[in-house]
């Protein structure tokens, strides 16, 4: 777009055309400040006139590829059975008045879960540890320390 | 959609028989499958009616939030159709017009067809969204990403696309 209080350069047919992949074939759509020197390019350009045709029978291809079948009669009334037997996810929790609160004691319970994570972690460490140490010290002075398939 | 958010069928009701046709287009324009399509937009809006608690009026706007669900749910069936089906090049060639076109509008349409389904999904969705729809504002908003970023999607979409149009003089 313009801006301004600058001279507007020309548009030129190379330009048009990379508007052209830009916004689609449909000036309409355009913005209408641009439109004007669009129309004139048009006018003095076979380059121009040449890409948007291109462009409008890639649109009119589109239009074919793309139709869509129309919505199945029962559909809208589906829906709004299958919403019946649902309730809203969390509607408690997510309504707005309720947001700031939960917002609140996330960081309590990111905290109190990483406590209870890294808690397991150490125990499963010592527990590990305690295997390792009786593993090495079995059939020398941990005799009595049974383990299936050791002779007595 | 306060409404909807205080759980009311009726204006639940409302929303849909509003919305659900740019949905299930959009759905369709995706998966190009019928029931794929019915199934998807359905499962849309149920989405909209368990997390309308999720969407704050004033940072999103509703349309945008809503083709935000329909696309996350469209990239998941497809990804399952992949998984499941590699290429399902018959329904493209089986679906269309019909026996009133002429054949080599119809070899056209299936090989844009063909084309348009093997863009990255960000550009077939730039492509499907802006395509006689929503302004490149809007589709900018639904992927999440700049006006220049969406129309550089768009850019290289159609590049492709006329590339093959290119093929059929």
């Amino acid at each position: 777009m313009m801006r301004e209080g600058r001279e507007q350069r020309p548009l030129l047919a190379a330009d048009f055309e990379r508007l052209l992949d830009r916004r689609g074939g449909d000036l309409a759509r355009w913005p209408i400040a641009e439109r004007a020197q669009v129309e004139r390019l048009l006018a003095s350009s076979a380059e121009a006139r040449a890409a948007l045709a291109a462009a409008e029978r890639l649109d009119s291809v589109l239009d074919v590829v793309l139709a869509a079948p129309p919505v199945p009669a029962g559909l809208p009334g589906r829906i709004v059975a299958r919403a019946e037997t649902r309730k809203p996810a969390f509607g408690w929790f997510t309504a707005s008045a309720w947001r700031p609160i939960g917002v609140a004691c996330a960081p309590l319970l990111l905290g109190f879960t990483l406590g209870l994570v890294v808690g397991m972690d150490d125990d499963a460490a010592a527990a590990d540890l305690e295997d390792r140490v009786l593993l090495a010290f079995h059939g020398t002075d941990f005799a009595d320390f049974e383990v299936p398939g050791s002779q007595p | 959609m306060a409404l909807v958010q205080h759980q009311d069928h009726e204006a639940f009701a409302v929303l849909v028989s509003r919305h659900l046709d740019a949905i299930h287009a959009f759905a369709y324009r995706f998966t190009r499958n019928a029931d794929d399509a019915a199934d998807l937009a359905q499962e849309t809006f149920l989405r909209v009616w368990k997390s309308a608690g999720s969407w704050q009026a004033g940072r999103v706007k509703f349309t945008t939030w809503l083709h935000r669900i329909a696309r996350n749910l469209c990239i998941d069936a497809h990804r399952r159709r992949q998984d499941a089906t590699p290429v399902v090049i018959e329904e493209i060639e089986s679906d269309g017009p019909g026996p009133h076109a002429a054949p080599e509008e119809e070899e056209l349409r299936v090989a844009v067809t063909r084309a348009l389904a093997a863009l990255p999904e960000r550009q077939r969705t730039a492509v499907v969204l802006c395509h006689r729809g929503m302004s490149n504002r809007d589709a900018a908003a639904v992927l999440n990403v700049s006006v220049d970023a969406l129309e550089s999607l768009l850019a290289r979409a159609r590049r492709t696309l006329r590339s093959v149009l290119g093929e059929y003089r």
